[in-house]
């Protein structure tokens, strides 16, 4: 058990060590809010101590940056960054012992199971980094800064990168996936599915909802007009 | 009805629908500059390295179309190891000092507590980045964003001269210059040479020395070495 603990450490949830998995269902709205449901499978059973433990390793390990001579506000940059994301886990990402079918198990405190669900909500682009510089350790790609991103000529298209997949992972956004773009994912839709170890890569055009919004805005100005006519008409 | 108030309303009303809808110009200043050509970076050395030097990035970006960019080339300098040191208080410190390491230079006080001074020569050695994927940087709103790991700068201009500030290091910036560049990192990296001494003096006394001058050149090759080659 002590090796196990030590690996978790170590290893972002034990997802990196290879001999575990993390399957993965995101949802992603037009305003990059959203939900991130995940099912992690270890192959001994931990506590859920032992996985916290875990997550505060992934925390360690991900801002393990290097000091520049003469940086004085290192330590304390660290040490704030580690402390915001160690909030963002505990007010945002849920951990609960599963067992293999999925139920919730009794008395979480003392519950020990290879199988966790893992939930993560998220209410923008940088809200969703932090969730995956947590729960994915981020230890391949130090520079992860952004899951999300501008990228390419049209206004409306974003890169989603998360690089290797820990597990099958499903991705549903609310716009529509550009399928001129390479990517290792299966698109079925709005929606894209990695397996594991599969590069998380690909570009969307993000929703814009522009008829919605003039029918609102046509509805404003009626109403606007409307109220404007009956106070003159009072008056 | 007064005509005037109702155009008024009216206006107000279009004003708002238009940002309901995102219609409004997304153009900020960094959209209508031209991010093409050299780009140029210094970055410190890391107290916790090994060997401490510090590198001078260089990108080339060429424009694709209105909004985005493509990197051309990717190359960084490092400071060579094997500088040329020359002691410069020789008739002071003496020729027949005991402690000779590694990298040939004398350390450490003499009988007479005379610490070794020198004048350093190095040379920056560049390296090539293999650029296996395209990559794109795209300009929206002010920023640029980097296609490849999504690391994301603000676009500034200050004394006529573009800059690219990183967002998660205000510090970490780069410039759109030429090789005059070195000249700013030539003196940067001259300081922290200076300052990794003293740090270093301060740990240990007895292989205590110090630096009066230090040049540098580049060192340009038509052989290009790659960083990460397989």
């Amino acid at each position: 058990m002590k090796q196990w603990k030590l690996l978790a450490l170590g290893c972002a949830l034990l997802a990196l060590t290879g001999c575990a998995s993390m399957d993965s269902t995101i949802q992603v709205d037009s305003d990059f809010s959203g939900k991130w449901e995940a099912q992690l499978h270890i192959p001994e059973s931990l506590s859920k101590s032992d996985i916290e433990s875990g997550f505060d390793g992934s925390v360690s390990k991900i801002i393990n940056d290097h000091k520049h001579i003469d940086d004085d506000s290192f330590e304390e940059k660290q040490n704030k960054e580690k402390e915001s994301l160690k909030q963002f886990s505990a007010k945002h990402i849920k951990l609960e012992a599963i067992d293999s079918n999925g139920t919730v198990l009794p008395n979480q405190v003392e519950a020990r199971s290879e199988h966790w669900k893992i939930t993560a909500s998220f209410s923008d682009e940088s809200e969703l980094t932090n969730s995956y510089r947590i729960l994915y350790g981020a230890i391949d790609r130090p520079e992860a800064l952004h899951i999300i991103y501008p990228y390419g000529e049209e206004s409306n298209a974003y890169m989603f990168n998360m690089g290797r997949s820990y597990g099958t992972t499903t991705i549903t956004l609310d716009g529509d996936i550009k399928t001129d773009f390479k990517t290792d994912g299966v698109v079925n839709g709005n929606t894209i599915t990695f397996e594991k170890d599969k590069n998380i890569r690909f570009v969307f055009l993000k929703a814009s909802h522009t008829i919605r919004n003039v029918m609102i805005g046509v509805v404003i100005f009626g109403v606007l007009v409307v109220a404007y006519i009956l106070w003159r008409k009072r008056g | 009805m007064n005509m005037k108030k109702y155009m008024l309303i009216i206006l107000g009303v279009i004003m708002m629908g238009l940002a309901f809808t995102g219609c409004t110009s997304d153009t900020s200043v960094g959209d209508n500059l031209d991010l093409s050509g050299t780009w140029y970076h210094y970055n410190p050395p890391y107290e916790d390295n090994g060997y401490n030097s510090g590198v001078v990035y260089k990108i080339t970006f060429e424009k694709v179309s209105d909004h985005v960019y493509k990197m051309t080339e990717s190359k960084f300098y490092m400071r060579n190891v094997y500088a040329k040191h020359q002691l410069i208080n020789e008739k002071e410190y003496g020729t027949d000092h005991a402690r000779i390491t590694a990298l040939d230079i004398a350390k450490g006080p003499n009988k007479n507590g005379v610490l070794p001074i020198y004048d350093d020569a190095y040379e920056w050695v560049p390296y090539y980045d293999e650029i296996k994927e395209e990559a794109l940087l795209t300009v929206r709103d002010g920023k640029a964003y980097d296609g490849v790991f999504g690391a994301t700068h603000t676009i500034k201009k200050e004394n006529g001269k573009l800059m690219l500030v990183s967002d998660k290091d205000s510090n970490s910036i780069m410039y759109k210059t030429d090789d005059s560049f070195f000249t700013v990192a030539n003196e940067q990296e001259a300081a922290n040479i200076k300052k990794k001494v003293d740090i270093d003096n301060a740990k240990q006394p007895n292989e205590a020395y110090q630096i009066r001058n230090i040049t540098f050149t580049v060192k340009e090759s038509d052989k290009k070495v790659y960083a990460h080659s397989n």
